[in-house]
C-alpha cells in the first residue's frame, strides 16, 4: 500500500480494535472489582469474585455441564460430517451431496426456530432436561462446521497424489489411512475445536432443551441476568474467552490459520 | 469437483463405489433422518395442532396457530426483526468489507493475530456479548464515565435500553462473521488487478471501490445473507439492551412458548420466520446470479 494509504488503514483497524476489545475489557475490569457493584475502573481490585464462582456449585456444575457438552457434541459432529465428505469426495454421490445440503440446513435457518425445532423434538420424545439431548441437537445444530472444513481439507488432497497411490496398488482403506487422513488432520482437529466453542457458547438451544434441570453456563449467566447482577457472572465471561481463545491459538499452532479458513497463502 | 471425480472412476473401473458408499453413509444418515428432518416434520406437524393444556406439542389438526400469528405483537415484531436484520447487516458489511481488506494485506503473523482475536469474538455467546454491553453502557460502569473524566459529559448516564444500544450490540455479535466470510474472498483477490490500477494512477480508494468490491459481489451477498439470518434469530441482546418496542420475533417466540406454553403458536411463528429467512437468501442468490449475467 502506499504511503497516503497507510495511516489511514493503521486509524481505521485501531478503531475496529477498540470496539471488538472494549466490552470485553470493561468485563474483564468489572471482574476483579473487591466490591459486590458494576463499578468500572473496579474498586479494591482483587480475586473475591474469582473465588465465589469456584466455590459455588451452581457455577461450577453449569461450566462443568458445558465443558462435558463440547466435548461430545464436537465428537459426534465430526463423526457424522467426516464420512459424508469422505464419500462426497472420493464418488460424489448423489446421496453424499444430500445429506450435506441437509447437514448445513441449522445454519441457514435462524438460532431461534432451530432452538424450537429441537425443544418440540425432544418434549414429544418425551425425554426432556438432559444432558445428551443438548449434545445432540449442538451436534446437528454445528454439523455445517465440519462439513465445511473437512470438505475444504479434501479439496487440498491432489488428485494426482491419489491417482499415484492406487498406481502402485493402495485400496481404498490404505490410501485413506496412510495418505488422505494425514492430510486432512489438521481441517477436522481444527473443525472439533470450532464446534466445540460454538457449542460452550451456545444459549437458546440449550435454555430450551435442557431447561432448568441441565443448565450450561451461558444458559446460567443469562438466567442470572435476568434476575440481577452479580460480578461472578463477568468471571464467567472472562472464562468463555479464554476458553475461545485458548482453542484458536490452537487451531493456530495446528496449522495454517488463515489457510485453515479458506484463504490463500 | 466433479470432472475429476469420473475421471478417477474410469482409472479404477472395479472401485467398489456403491458397497463402501453406501457403508459409510449409514449411519449419518440416519443420524440426519432422525434428529433433523424428523424434528422438522414434527415443527410442520404442531403447527397446524390444536393448543391442549395437558399436551404441550397440542393434539389434533387445526389451522388456528396460523390464524393468530395475524395479531399486532406478532406482526410487528416480524417487521422490526427484519428492518432491524437489513440495518445490522448493511452496517456489519460496510464494516467487514474493508477490515477484511486491510487485514489480508499485513504480514502472516500479524493476519494469524487478527484471525484468533475475531475468532475469539465470533464464538463469544450473544449472552455474554449482551451482558458486556449492558455493562459498556450502563451508567455506573459505561464508557460514559469515560467521557465524563475527558470532560465531554458533566455527569455519567445511561445509554441502555435503547435501540442504539440494541443495534450496536447485534452488529458486535454478527461482525465477525460477516469478517469470516469475507475474508477467504477478499485474501484470494487477484492482487494483479490491484497492480494494475494503482500503476495507472488510480488511488488506492479508488481501486478498492472500483476493481476489488465488484471481484467480492458473491462474497458480499454471501456476508450479508448470513448476517441477516443471525440477526432475525437474535434474542438476548433486544431482551436486555431494548425495551418492548425493540423486541424481536426471537423474543416473542421464547415467549410464547415458555412462557406462555403455547407450542403449536410458537410453530407457526418460527415456520413464518423461517420462510422469511429462505425468502432473503433466495432473493440474495437470484440478486447475485442477476448481477453476475450483467458484469
Amino acid at each position: 500500500m502506499s504511503g497516503s494509504a497507510t495511516p489511514w488503514r493503521f486509524l481505521f483497524l485501531a478503531s475496529l480494535a477498540v470496539f471488538l476489545v472494549l466490552p470485553l475489557a470493561v468485563v474483564l475490569g468489572v471482574s476483579f472489582n473487591g466490591t459486590a457493584q458494576m463499578i468500572f475502573p473496579p474498586q479494591s481490585p482483587g480475586w473475591r469474585w474469582y473465588q465465589t464462582f469456584f466455590s459455588d456449585p451452581a457455577w461450577t456444575g453449569a461450566f462443568r455441564h458445558s465443558i462435558l457438552i463440547a466435548v461430545l457434541a464436537s465428537l459426534l459432529s465430526t463423526a457424522v460430517a467426516l464420512p459424508i465428505a469422505y464419500v462426497n469426495w472420493r464418488f460424489n454421490t448423489r446421496f453424499a451431496r444430500l445429506l450435506a445440503g441437509l447437514g448445513a440446513l441449522p445454519f441457514l435457518v435462524p438460532s431461534v426456530v432451530v432452538a424450537i425445532i429441537f425443544l418440540l423434538f425432544w418434549s414429544v420424545l418425551g425425554h426432556v432436561g438432559r444432558l445428551e439431548n443438548i449434545v445432540v441437537s449442538h451436534a446437528v445444530t454445528f454439523l455445517a462446521i465440519p462439513l465445511t472444513m473437512i470438505s475444504l481439507g479434501f479439496s487440498t488432497v491432489g488428485k494426482s497424489l491419489v491417482e499415484c497411490a492406487r498406481t502402485l496398488g493402495a485400496d481404498d482403506e490404505y490410501l485413506f489411512r496412510s495418505v488422505v487422513l494425514p492430510l486432512i488432520a489438521p481441517y477436522v482437529i481444527s473443525s472439533t475445536i470450532f464446534v466445540a466453542v460454538f457449542s460452550m457458547n451456545e444459549l437458546l438451544i440449550s435454555y430450551m432443551v435442557g431447561g432448568f434441570a441441565t443448565q450450561t453456563l451461558p444458559v446460567k449467566v443469562f438466567i442470572s441476568l435476568r434476575s440481577g447482577f452479580t460480578p461472578a457472572m463477568c468471571v464467567a465471561a472472562v472464562l468463555f474467552f479464554i476458553v475461545g481463545v485458548v482453542g484458536f491459538l490452537a487451531v493456530a499452532r495446528l496449522g495454517n490459520l488463515p489457510r485453515l479458513l479458506g484463504a490463500r497463502d | 469437483m466433479s470432472a475429476p471425480a469420473t475421471r478417477m472412476q474410469r482409472a479404477n473401473p472395479h472401485a467398489p463405489r456403491s458397497v463402501l458408499a453406501v457403508g459409510l453413509l449409514i449411519l449419518p444418515a440416519l443420524a440426519l433422518a432422525s434428529a433433523l428432518v424428523t424434528p422438522l416434520v414434527l415443527l410442520v406437524r404442531t403447527s397446524f395442532a390444536r393448543r391442549d393444556p395437558a399436551i404441550y406439542e397440542g393434539t389434533g389438526f387445526s389451522i388456528e396457530p396460523y390464524v393468530q400469528l395475524v395479531q399486532p405483537l406478532i406482526l410487528n415484531s416480524v417487521v422490526f426483526s427484519l428492518g432491524l436484520a437489513l440495518a445490522v447487516a448493511s452496517i456489519a458489511v460496510a464494516i467487514s468489507t474493508p477490515a477484511a481488506y486491510c487485514i489480508a494485506r499485513l504480514g502472516k503473523r500479524s493476519q494469524t493475530a487478527w484471525l484468533i482475536g475475531i475468532l475469539s469474538t465470533l464464538a463469544l455467546s450473544e449472552v455474554l456479548i449482551a451482558f458486556a454491553w449492558q455493562v459498556l453502557l450502563s451508567r455506573r460502569a459505561g464508557i460514559s464515565n469515560v467521557a465524563v473524566w475527558l470532560g465531554f459529559m458533566d455527569e455519567p448516564v445511561s445509554l441502555a435500553p435503547g435501540l442504539g444500544a440494541v443495534i450496536a450490540c447485534v452488529v458486535y455479535f454478527v461482525l465477525p462473521f460477516s469478517f469470516m466470510t469475507l475474508y477467504p474472498g477478499v485474501s484470494r483477490l487477484d492482487r494483479a488487478h490491484m497492480e494494475a490500477a494503482r500503476t495507472m494512477g488510480a488511488h488506492p480508494l479508488r481501486a478498492f471501490v472500483g476493481v476489488a468490491l465488484p471481484n467480492l459481489r458473491r462474497s458480499l451477498v454471501t456476508a450479508f445473507g448470513i448476517t441477516t439470518v443471525l440477526t432475525l434469530g437474535a434474542f438476548v441482546p433486544p431482551l436486555v439492551l431494548g425495551g418492548p418496542p425493540n423486541w424481536t420475533v426471537g423474543v416473542v417466540i421464547t415467549e410464547v412458548a415458555i412462557s406462555g406454553q403455547n407450542l403449536p403458536l410458537a410453530s407457526a411463528i418460527a415456520i413464518l420466520l423461517m420462510l422469511v429467512a429462505i425468502g432473503i437468501v433466495a432473493g440474495l442468490g437470484r440478486l447475485a446470479a442477476d448481477r453476475g449475467r450483467r458484469a
